[in-house]
């Protein structure tokens, strides 16, 4: 594999925040998505006052409305408020995940794509490997294996996903590490770790933005995957593929109970990914100015 | 690809011997006494050292032998044989139907480039990349099965029908095979709905790029030329624009048919489709180490598999690759 194949066009300049003016409107309707949902998780008090394991049976399957804008399930909980404090956790792992392969990944990609030689070749085949894997199905014996559970999910998730950001990651040093300003700096004696930190690490962080918000909506229909087969998240937790597992025997008995959960992982999910595209945009070379590096 | 199938035997057996504490207490289960404990580890060969135990996996993977499920009691080799044709039967209606829906739709709209169409498509792919594939399935169920009772919610037969004798294991071609009407249809009423949820979860992607790369095609030269000499536009969307055009469809389906060996567990589990996914999902529930192992080391076999398949048909289809390599 030569760098110039896999070099990966990168930006010029770090990024100078523009607006974005190809979508302004899915922008702020992503953001928007992402904000109430952030929110949401952090103080689910603000969107439901209502207790997510008050039973009352009397109440069961009842039909969505005013007092109970989701309906209820089949011990008489409100639907709405399970899944707005499901938010949290579904959330929270979605972004943990990301985190940490965005994280291991980075690193990785940034030691295989300056150091290169055999470590670059080590780094890569192992990589490879991970991406000739159905990983869908390693992360969920995994997870199975390391006892069902949030935090399994966590682990297993990530472990499959970091390959991913070292691929991009690797490709943009690769294009970096040719250039002017890290070829002064390494001639003025620059040591390596300054080097990444201060010429070649700016260069990413959008890029990585970018690529982790979009990846945070995939992740959270990830995790809502395995929690609905019982390998993630374990009862009584409102995490929404959890409350839609439950929903799955009463679909006889009522229509908003599997409708609404899921309704609420699409606009989450499609928050994400449309902030990320808008992100993107603006990385896009309208705002590039030469000259600055 | 020898090299990832002796890392993936490495990390099945990394899950299922090493990682877990004790895996003859949970080979046991709960209640029994320390020396019964024992004597599995000694069955087991737990008490060996580690690179021996491994070897001894991997000859049993050799003879395909992949343990004992201690759910159902039979030997997990058995298992498979039992489900795997289920799953087959569900992938392979599914993708055929894909494939057709795909290649059709995806014709129609780089011809008519319709904005009713454009946005449908739109709106579909959307659909198909936030939606879990499983609620898309719960959905179907809600609609087709609780509300107009079209459609059974489940199932490869009703609980009342007895399957025909096993010759392939596809019930459809076995009932067909056996001249049994109305079990045939049975069979295909079934699989309405699951095939439903996998198509449509893998329908968004595929028609955008077949629109995209028609589209493509219909503008270069040789479709005018075509067009003067007067051959009738179907002619020449069959004969030429479709062979230049489906190149990029036929590698993207063919890793969305790997992951579809990989997610098909959801769809299975929702529509109680008796194939490896259910399979591996009441193994999830119980905990049940070597059926999980081998279901993840035969997803990752025919994953690769898959993979091996399209880079040799890919040239096939494409000369230009096919004279590249010469």
């Amino acid at each position: 594999m030569t760098s110039a194949v896999n070099a990966q066009p990168v930006p010029d300049v770090v990024p100078v925040r523009t607006r974005s003016r190809r979508r302004p409107g899915l922008a702020a309707v992503g953001g928007t998505i992402v904000a109430v949902f952030v929110v949401m998780s952090i103080a689910p008090g603000l969107f439901s006052s209502q207790s997510t394991t008050a039973l009352n049976v009397g109440q069961q399957f009842a039909p969505p409305s005013l007092d109970h804008l989701f309906g209820t399930d089949e011990v008489g909980r409100d639907i709405f408020s399970r899944v707005v404090h499901g938010a949290r956790y579904t959330l929270s792992m979605s972004v943990a995940i990301v985190v940490i392969a965005a994280l291991i990944g980075t690193l990785l990609g940034l030691i295989a794509g300056y150091v290169g030689r055999w470590v670059d070749q080590l780094i890569m085949r192992v990589t490879d490997v991970f991406f000739s894997l159905p990983t869908f199905v390693v992360a969920m014996s995994l997870a199975v294996v390391l006892g069902r559970g949030m935090l399994s999910l966590v682990f297993a998730l990530s472990l499959v996903w970091w390959p991913t950001y070292t691929r991009l990651v690797r490709g943009m040093v690769l294009g970096i590490r040719e250039r002017p300003h890290v070829r002064s700096a390494q001639a003025i004696g620059a040591g390596r770790i300054r080097i990444l930190r201060h010429h070649i690490v700016p260069f990413l962080t959008h890029e990585l933005i970018v690529r982790g918000t979009q990846d945070i909506g995939y992740a959270i229909v990830a995790v809502s995957s395995l929690s609905f087969i019982g390998v993630g998240a374990q009862p009584p937790s409102p995490e929404w593929g959890l409350v839609l597992s439950g929903a799955r025997s009463y679909i006889t008995s009522s229509w908003a109970y599997p409708l609404f959960p899921g309704l609420t992982i699409i606009v989450a999910t499609l928050g994400f990914s449309l902030l990320g595209d808008a992100l993107s945009d603006r990385a896009r070379p309208g705002s590039r100015r030469r000259g600055l590096s | 690809m020898i090299v990832v199938l002796f890392c993936i035997t490495m990390i099945t057996f990394a899950l299922a011997r090493v990682i877990p504490a004790n895996p003859a207490a949970s080979a046991a289960g709960l209640g029994a006494s320390a020396e019964q404990i024992a004597a599995i580890a000694h069955r087991m060969g737990l008490d060996q050292p580690l690179l021996d135990q491994y070897l001894i996996y991997l000859r049993g993977l050799l003879q395909l032998d992949f343990g004992t499920s201690i759910a159902t009691g039979s030997s997990v080799s058995t298992d498979l044989g039992h489900y795997l044709p289920a799953t087959l039967e569900l992938i392979g209606v599914s993708f055929v139907v894909y494939l057709v829906l795909a290649v059709a739709l995806g014709a129609w709209a780089a011809v008519t480039r319709h904005r009713i169409v454009d946005g449908t498509i739109r709106v579909v792919s959307i659909i198909s990349s936030a939606a879990p594939v499983f609620w898309v399935a719960l959905m179907l169920q809600l609609v087709f099965f609780a509300k107009l009772d079209w459609l059974p919610s489940g199932g490869r037969l009703d609980i009342r029908e007895t399957p025909p004798d096993t010759i392939t294991g596809f019930y459809t071609i076995d009932t067909l095979l056996r001249g049994d009407g109305p079990l045939f249809l049975s069979a295909v009423t079934h699989l309405i709905l699951p095939v439903t949820a996998v198509v449509l979860s893998l329908l968004g992607v595929g028609v955008r790029l077949l629109r995209s790369s028609i589209g493509a095609e219909l503008n270069e030269a040789y479709v005018r030329t075509a067009e003067a000499k007067g051959m009738p536009p179907a002619r020449i969307l069959f004969r030429h624009v479709l062979k230049n055009a489906l190149n990029p469809f036929v590698s993207m389906s063919g890793v969305q048919l790997g992951y579809l060996f990989a997610w098909i567990i959801l769809v299975e589990t929702i529509m109680q489709w008796p194939g490896l996914g259910l399979y591996a999902f009441n193994s999830f529930q119980s905990v049940d180490y070597s059926p999980i192992m081998a279901i993840t080391l035969v997803v990752t076999v025919l994953f690769l598999l898959i993979n091996l398949v399209v880079d040799l048909i890919y040239p096939l289809l494409d000369p230009r690759i096919r004279l590249a390599g010469r």
